[in-house]
């Protein structure tokens, strides 16, 4: 039995979509996603069969909140090498490209 | 606890009737509550008042705090561009039961928690006048 599983409306935690942006350059692509009153231990942020996952407890007094935010990644994308850090309440990863889908600049003899 | 309200100035454009209808919208938009993650809790314990305030980005040096003439202000000022991070201000109003010389305020994992402490009840109660 499931004693973290709550019936309907009955359910004290809330869930949330947190707020994020992302942005693309050379490297790969930017994630920034907002995680208020999340601590580090209490973000779960991983990547299954190409699909980005994050889970994050929020309980820094008042209800406590979920966050969760997943993402289908590109075959374009290493979910192999995602690099990530939490501060002030914000997530910033960086997804890179794979190797041979970076650009490559060609020497011109 | 009669006296120990906090007002918040919601509609932050309210206190700036000077202001342009131009920066009134901007300043509309840029402290609107974003759904989410913008959230500001009010709690009240047996001795305090709680505020936390969602500030996701902000670091310590860029939120400025000041109480004048029972008013709380909080003044945020982005130090450069980033997500999440939005300049502006807001204001309230503190009732004559709470002691701001003691408010207390902490930065962590983006949530600004202010302490705003009542004031001892012996000094609201009623005083008995002897009858000489």
């Amino acid at each position: 039995m499931n004693l973290n599983t709550c019936a309907g409306t009955a359910c004290a935690t809330r869930e949330s979509r947190p707020a994020y942006q992302t942005r693309e350059d050379d490297a790969g692509i930017h994630l920034e996603v907002a995680l208020p009153g999340v601590a580090k231990e209490d973000l779960k942020f991983s990547v299954l069969k190409g699909v980005l996952q994050l889970e994050a407890e929020r309980r820094d007094g008042g209800n406590p909140t979920t966050y969760r935010l997943s993402a289908q990644l590109g075959e374009r994308l290493d979910g192999e090498k995602i690099t990530a850090k939490l501060e002030n309440g914000v997530l910033t990863a960086l997804v890179p490209l794979r190797e041979e889908a970076q650009p490559k600049s060609i020497p011109v003899v | 606890m009669e006296g120990a309200n906090i007002e918040t100035n919601m509609n932050r454009t309210d206190c700036h009737p000077s202001r342009s209808t131009f920066t009134d919208r901007w300043l509309q938009r840029a402290l609107a509550p974003r759904p989410a993650t913008v959230r500001e809790a009010l709690e009240e314990k047996d001795n305090a008042f709680i505020l936390r305030l969602d500030l996701p980005g902000f670091r310590k040096e860029e939120l400025k705090i000041e109480v004048k003439n029972q008013v709380l202000v909080l003044t945020a000022t982005a130090a450069e561009e980033r997500p999440f991070v939005v300049s502006g201000s807001r204001s309230w109003k503190l009732g004559p039961a709470l002691d701001t010389e003691a408010i207390t305020a902490r930065l962590e994992n983006g949530v600004l928690e202010l302490t705003l402490p009542k004031r001892a009840t012996e000094t609201v109660e009623p005083r008995n006048i002897d009858i000489q």
